[in-house]
């Protein structure tokens, strides 16, 4: 009896045990997630641009102790002909250039997109000085597109050692820059090869832990401001009077005198002004009504933001390039939601207002900030991406002058391994 | 026979205990902080409002917060004023300063502080509580928080900050929405780990010359790691975990501080690194300020490698060459920070606080890290001044301590 009490007792306690472990486990972040934040096996810039205006800083490192090497691949995203928007008739490139780099103990590494870096003696304080990781060839004028970077034994087969870490600086010529981590698929140290070593498996979690590499998020989120909403800082700090952007009088005064003696004429305010009579209060104009012609929008310091997609799969060894249709559910402030749906063919950049007009749009929602979550439809593949906000002040003419960028990495939320039995393979050249 | 058996079952059972008891620190041990994924507690390390430019552009923070789940969630927040001001300030009317003010002898109040002033850093918060809906998104400027109107919850209120200038940063935790007691977060999809997930974007503009700069950081994000007490007392890592653990060493890639970088179109221009640096522990009850002791391993290039270390107090920014050199421009040259030591442009620096078991609230720390730019080199518009152009970015990380860090909050409710 008394052995029956006792090892009840260490059932109970080894039951408890047990619990707490796997409470412990399962609520703790999953160590096989997608990171912008650790090191990881393969290492993903989706925004690498070098267009004449803005260039792009990549940052590279072997957090690890043994020497990591890595085969890099620029992939271009431009446009067959740049002048037109990318479509079924305009296909983005999806080229691809690859390239090794070799880093020593703890070693960093740089290099600017347009210019590479060669193997060569540089001078004191010069931007090849350094142990050079190899021969990096510039991308072209032009380039849009991502970097991407597998670590990779002597032998160029894949290994998973969780080394490299990475990030990416967006400089335009005014010196305006621009930051973001890079992403890392961290590497399944005990996990073998494929039959074929250069495919490899996006398929590594917590419920698969025979898998290669971390699966991609089933769910990427983020936080931005409403499309075109005004700016609370620069309206505050700035110079921040309604005017046309875009159009064919872009940067022209748009207000108009909402109340007051001169209800309906055009005023030079943004808050009580005198033009606009006793009590006159001078606001943006409708955005469709004149003056702003040709497509502008009468707006005050619109704040933007711009985002970048890149599917997880990709055949680089065939040039297939992958596409994923994904869905964005938005939020505003007041817990009203909306949809919108795109399709991201190889690499998409665009505009929030590019792939919805209305639904991440102030004038729609109505409040500052939104919350949106992206997710690719059942069976698509995966995507990661960065987002980037644009803050101006209120001259719509000169905007590589007067605004600012800021790039943020997106969150994730489960894995399409697990939530939606969704393998991603990333299949690249033979070396 | 069954006496054997017995014996066999019970040391299987507490091998078995034991192992999982293990493993199951091991788990706890592991750092899971993260800025790429919702948690129950948000950090937000570097806040700056200054809306009459007296500590350099003016500046001002906008805050996003979301609730990223599909139930209602609560959150007591802390907005810690660390600013500086000068030890001789009118009570009424507090000058602001800059340890690099006063060391490079920028007069009052511009930064620096009269002569024979000293420039004390403060460490005081303020609490309020909010109440987020369904996947609630909520942004406010820090200047003037968000007090009357704040969407869906009239309850909820959040003050500005406590003066102007302001440097400071802020603490989220998410609590029962119904007795404000902390709590794991109720998505099942992240097990619970937390709801909370948010940005800062620190903003500058000037009306004279109509420049914007802006740089943005994810909020740092403590995940839930099961058990909790709901109590004031937050264990975060260690044997009795509530929280996930903080990092054993916080990875920082950047450039060398004064490297003049060349990108496409001719645009050159210096770089300089500012890290702002806060204890992941706090004791914000008793109002104790944290200390911790850091040290850095500086890589350039070459794999050569240099260390040097420092001290925090509370909270800290601090541009990289000033880490081990006074903080007047003047040293900076000298700094292993800086280029003109290095020769490279690029650099890693891995910092390991040091671990101190007398500590009440632990010893380690969490970070983000400022770029800031010379525009002046390219086609800026005139009268724009050196440093406008910037960019922020969160920093990587590394292991976990077997130790835990303790946040202590103040009481919520009246007693």
């Amino acid at each position: 009896m008394r052995m029956t009490k006792r090892n009840r007792g260490l059932w109970v306690l080894g039951t408890t045990a047990i619990g707490v472990c796997a409470l412990a486990s399962a609520a703790s972040a999953n160590p096989t997630d997608a990171t912008t934040e650790q090191g990881g096996s393969i290492v993903i810039l989706p925004k690498v641009i070098w267009d004449g205006t803005r260039d792009t800083i990549i940052q590279i490192a072997n957090i690890g102790n043994p020497v990591a090497q890595a085969r890099c691949f620029y992939i271009d995203g431009g446009a067959l002909n740049p002048d037109l928007p990318p479509g079924p008739t305009n296909p983005r490139l999806w080229n691809e250039t690859d390239f090794n780099v070799f880093l020593t103990k703890q070693q960093p590494t740089q290099w600017v997109a347009s210019k590479g870096r060669r193997v060569e003696v540089d001078s004191f304080k010069s931007a090849g000085y350094g142990l050079d990781p190899g021969l990096i060839p510039p991308v072209r004028k032009g380039f849009m597109g991502e970097l991407k970077c597998v670590q990779v034994d002597d032998s160029e087969a894949p290994v998973r050692s969780n080394q490299l870490k990475g990030e990416a600086t967006l400089r335009r010529s005014d010196g305006d820059v621009s930051k973001y981590n890079a992403i890392a698929l961290r590497g399944n140290p005990g996990a073998g090869n494929n039959d074929n070593p250069n495919q490899l498996n996006l398929d590594w979690t917590q419920n698969n832990p025979g898998g290669q590499y971390s699966a991609c998020p089933d769910t990427l989120i983020f936080d931005h401001v409403a499309y075109d909403a005004p700016d609370l800082v620069v309206g505050q700090l700035g110079t921040c009077s309604p005017s046309c952007f875009g159009g064919t009088n872009d940067g022209t005064a748009c207000a108009v005198c909402a109340s007051g003696a001169n209800q309906g004429k055009t005023c030079t305010a943004d808050t009580s002004a005198t033009d606009c009579g006793a009590a006159g209060l001078c606001t943006a104009e409708d955005p469709k009504n004149t003056p702003c012609t040709g497509g502008g929008k009468c707006l005050e310091c619109p704040v933007t933001t711009n985002l970048t997609l890149v599917p997880c799969s990709e055949d680089i060894e065939n040039q297939l390039p992958s596409s994923s249709t994904v869905s964005f559910t938005i939020w505003d402030e007041f817990e009203r939601r909306f949809s919108a749906s795109t399709t991201v063919n190889c690499w998409l950049s665009a505009d929030l207002n590019q792939i919805h007009p209305n639904a991440f749009s102030f004038s729609t929602l109505g409040t500052f900030s939104a919350h949106t979550r992206i997710t690719p439809n059942p069976g698509a593949p995966g995507v990661l991406g960065v987002a980037e906000e644009t803050r101006r002040d209120n001259s719509g003419t000169a905007e590589a002058k007067l605004s600012a960028t800021a790039a943020f990495n997106l969150d994730g939320e489960g894995n399409r391994y697990d939530g939606s039995g969704v393998t991603d393979t990333m299949i690249l050249p033979l070396p | 026979m069954s006496t054997k058996k017995g014996n066999m079952r019970r040391m299987i059972l507490s091998g078995g205990v034991a192992t999982l008891i293990a493993l199951g620190m091991l788990g706890a041990a592991r750092a899971d902080i993260t800025s790429d994924q919702a948690a129950a507690i948000l950090i937000f390390p570097k806040l700056v409002v200054d809306t009459s430019a007296k500590l350099g552009p003016a500046t001002d923070s906008e805050i996003q917060i979301t609730n990223t789940s599909n139930s209602v969630i609560a959150a007591r927040c802390f907005l810690i004023n660390t600013s500086s001001y000068c030890s001789n300030s009118p009570v009424d009317n507090p000058i602001a300063c800059t340890a690099e003010g006063v060391a490079n002898k920028i007069p009052a109040p511009n930064g620096g502080c009269d002569t024979g002033a000293s420039c004390i850093q403060q460490w005081t918060e303020n609490d309020f509580r909010m109440t987020l809906t369904k996947r609630q998104p909520v942004s406010w400027k820090v200047s003037e928080g968000r007090l009357s109107d704040f969407p869906l919850s009239s309850a909820s209120s959040v003050p500005g900050a406590q003066t102007d200038p302001w440097i400071g940063e802020l603490r989220c935790v998410e609590v029962d929405p119904t007795t404000f007691s902390p709590t794991a977060g109720f998505n099942p999809i992240n097990n619970g780990a937390g709801d909370l997930k948010g940005e800062a974007t620190i903003i500058s503009a000037d009306k004279t010359t109509g420049k914007v700069d802006a740089r943005k950081y994810n909020g740092i994000g403590i995940q839930a790691s099961g058990g909790n007490n709901g109590d004031d007392i937050l264990n975060i890592g260690g044997p009795a975990a509530e929280y996930t653990g903080c990092p054993n060493v916080i990875i920082v890639d950047h450039l060398f501080d004064d490297a003049n970088v060349s990108t496409g179109n001719s645009t050159t221009g210096t770089v300089r690194t500012d890290l702002t640096l806060t204890p992941c522990g706090a004791n914000l009850n008793l109002q104790i300020p944290n200390t911790v002791t850091l040290q850095f391993l500086v890589f350039n290039e070459f794999e050569q490698r240099f260390s040097t270390s420092t001290r925090i107090t509370c909270s800290k920014e601090i541009q990289l060459s000033n880490i081990d050199t006074r903080p007047t421009s003047s040293d900076n040259p000298a700094s292993i920070f800086n280029v003109n030591v290095q020769g490279t442009f690029a650099g890693q620096t891995r910092i390991r606080p040091v671990v101190d078991t007398a500590n009440g609230v632990g010893d380690t720390i969490l970070a983000v890290s400022e770029e800031f730019w010379d525009c002046d080199s390219g086609p800026i518009p005139s009268g724009a001044t050196v440093g406008r152009c910037s960019a922020a970015a969160n920093t990587h990380f590394q292991g976990a301590r077997d130790l835990g860090d303790i946040m202590v909050m103040p009481g919520d409710n009246p007693q």
